[in-house]
Order: C-alpha cells, then structure tokens, then sequence
C-alpha cells in the first residue's frame, strides 16, 4: 500500500499553501480608535489640522501693516469648543504676523467664524459566506469657514468662505493584509 | 518510509500540538475609563516626543525668558486637554535645560512661544492571523509648530517643524505565546 503521507513536492507545497489560506480567510485587521478612552487619534488630528492650513493658504487678503482684532468662534469640538478656537487663532495669529499684520485692538477686526468642523468614520466590510475579503475604514473631515473682515466703523472689507472636505482610508485585504492607504 | 515521510508525520504532529493551542486566547484589554490612558498609548506618543526634540534648534531661547502656549486638537472637558498639559511641562523641562527661563507672568516673557500640534496622539492597529498570530500595533505621531513672537513687538524671531513616529507592537503565536514586544 502506498504511504498516504507520500506526496510530489508540488504536492506538498500546494497543501501548505492551503494550510496558509484558510488561517489567512478568518485574519482580522481592524483600526482601533476607541476616543476618548485612547486620546483623540492620531489620524483625526492629522486630517483635522492639514484641511484647516489648507484653507488659509487659499485666504486671498493682506494684512500688511494694519492692526487686527482677531476674533474666532467655534462650535465643534470635544465637549466644548475652547481648544479648537485656540488652535485656529494661534494660526491666524501666525498667517497675519508673516503678511506684516499686527495683533491687537486697532484699525480692523477680523472674525472667523468656523461653523462646521468635525468627522466622520465609514467602515466597509466585503465577506464572501462570512469568508472577510476586504475591510476599509475612511476617515472623512468636514471644514466650513467664513471670514469678515471690517473696518472700525463697522464696514466690510472682505469677505470670505471657504469649504474643504478630506479623507483618508486604511484598507486590509483578507483583514490582514494592509493597510493600503 | 523515506525521509519525506517523516517530515510529514513530524509536521502533523507539530500541527495537532499546535491545534491544543487552538482554544487559547491572549488580548489586550484596557476597561477605561477606569483604567485611565494605557500604559502603550502613553509611551509611544513619549518616545516619539523625545525624537522630535532631538532636532529641535534651542539658541533663539538661550539666556532669554520664555513663555510657553501650546495648541492641540485633542478633546478635553476643561479649558486644558491632557495633551496640552504634559506638551507644556516637556516643553518647559527642555528649555530650561538647555539654558532658557521660564516665566510665570506672560506680561513678564522676552520670547513668546507658541506651540501647535497638528498631531500628538497614536494609532492603533489590531491583527488577528488566527489561529497563528494576533498583534497589537501602537503609533505614536507628533507633528508640532513652534512659532517664537518677540514680546512687545511681535515678530517672528523663529518657526520650526518638529515631526516624528515611534511604533510599537506586541506579537501573540498561537494566542497565548508572548508578548513579543518590538519597539521601531
């Protein structure tokens, strides 16, 4: 009787091949964001801040040599919307001072009025007979601006608005290979 | 019976060795809040802190009074979110240590910093090669600005980018054998 344990190396190879499949078919790769237990993630803040400084860069006004109020209002956020005026004012403070504006109360004010900003995650998942084939999570910001800028007197000097939405995706194949940007 | 054989009989042995690992399982498992931040989720966004600094330019701070405001994205049920908290204090140790003072009036600063993270916070990615391998991956990101005002003036007397990562996993075989910890 023939060894059943007998077997071409082709043969053998293709069963540990299969061996590999099945313990690929039941992987699993998830991304973990479990706020705010964990901190905000890494990635939010990452799309959060890039769609915020890819906005200003698109801001069509000099400053050079007035005097600005800076005012920003905020109502997204964590809980409260106090970081997130911080943050935007820091960057306003920054963009102003390298145009030759200054800071303070004087000739103009400048309100920014942030009235949308904040995120939303969209999970995919593609199973063939609860076989995981591909999962994906998109990570999507959404950032709506609106900037006066008036004269003491009260009068509009400019006026802008801007929208920006972005998103970035982690992909898995088999849920283990991955992640696929 | 050839040597061919024997490996075979060798490998299914190992094989239902390893089928009594089957039923074992090892997972991480944080229960905040009560458990706070994890220990992993605190030391890699650390570590990749302490590389960032590490290309960090001190001479516009030497000799000078400093203060120090630091600008996150992260949530936070106060006016101060943890991140912001701890940035300020490293930022502080750093720059005394390297020859700059910290003030505690603003009013009183030569130099006004101020500090934006885009990115101070981790990532976390799960695995499972069932029944062989599970991992557990936390990334630690920090992108910072730091912008340096003169006080009474305002200028920008400096910028500078500060961006780092450290990565850290914790590998599982046959969930139940590890961890192996890797830090990159």
């Amino acid at each position: 009787m023939d060894d059943p344990w007998k077997g071409s190396p082709r043969r053998i190879l293709r069963g540990h091949f299969a061996i590999l499949l099945l313990g690929m078919l039941s992987a699993c790769a998830t991304v973990d964001y479990l706020p705010p237990r964990q901190g905000t993630s890494a990635d939010l803040q990452r799309i959060l801040s890039q769609s915020l400084e890819f906005q200003m860069a698109r801001l069509a006004w000099e400053p050079q040599g007035r005097t600005v109020d800076l005012q920003v209002r905020a109502w997204g956020g964590f809980q409260q919307p106090l970081g997130l005026e911080k943050y935007i004012r820091s960057l306003f403070q920054e963009w102003l001072i390298q145009r030759g504006g200054k800071i303070g109360a004087g000739d103009l004010q400048m309100t920014v009025l942030v009235s949308a900003f904040g995120s939303g995650v969209t999970r995919r998942d593609l199973s063939f007979r609860n076989i995981p084939l591909y999962y994906s999570e998109d990570l999507d910001a959404a950032l709506e601006m609106a900037i006066w800028v008036r004269d003491r007197d009260g009068g509009l000097l400019h006026f802008w608005k801007g929208q920006q939405k972005s998103d970035t995706t982690d992909a898995f194949l088999m849920r283990f290979l991955g992640p696929l940007h | 019976m050839d040597s061919m054989g024997i490996r075979m009989r060798t490998m299914v042995g190992l094989l239902i060795l390893g089928m009594l690992f089957l039923p074992a399982c090892a997972t991480k498992r944080y229960w905040g809040p009560s458990m706070g931040r994890a220990a992993d989720s605190q030391f890699t966004p650390v570590e990749a802190l302490e590389k960032a600094f590490r290309s960090l330019s001190y001479e516009p701070y030497r000799g000078k009074s400093v203060w120090i405001d630091v600008f996150t994205l992260t949530d936070r049920f106060g006016e101060e979110s943890p991140e912001e908290r701890f940035l300020r204090a490293w930022m502080k140790e750093k720059l005394v240590a390297q020859g700059a003072r910290i003030t505690a009036q603003r009013e009183s600063a030569e130099v006004l910093l101020d500090v934006k993270a885009r990115v101070f916070g981790i990532h976390q990615t799960r695995r499972d090669f069932i029944p062989l391998l599970y991992w557990e991956g936390t990334d630690g990101l920090v992108d910072l600005r730091l912008t340096a005002y003169a006080k009474g003036s305002m200028e920008i007397i400096h910028t500078q980018d500060l961006q780092a990562e450290a990565r850290y996993r914790e590998y599982y075989i046959f969930y139940i054998i590890g961890p192996i910890k890797r830090f990159h």
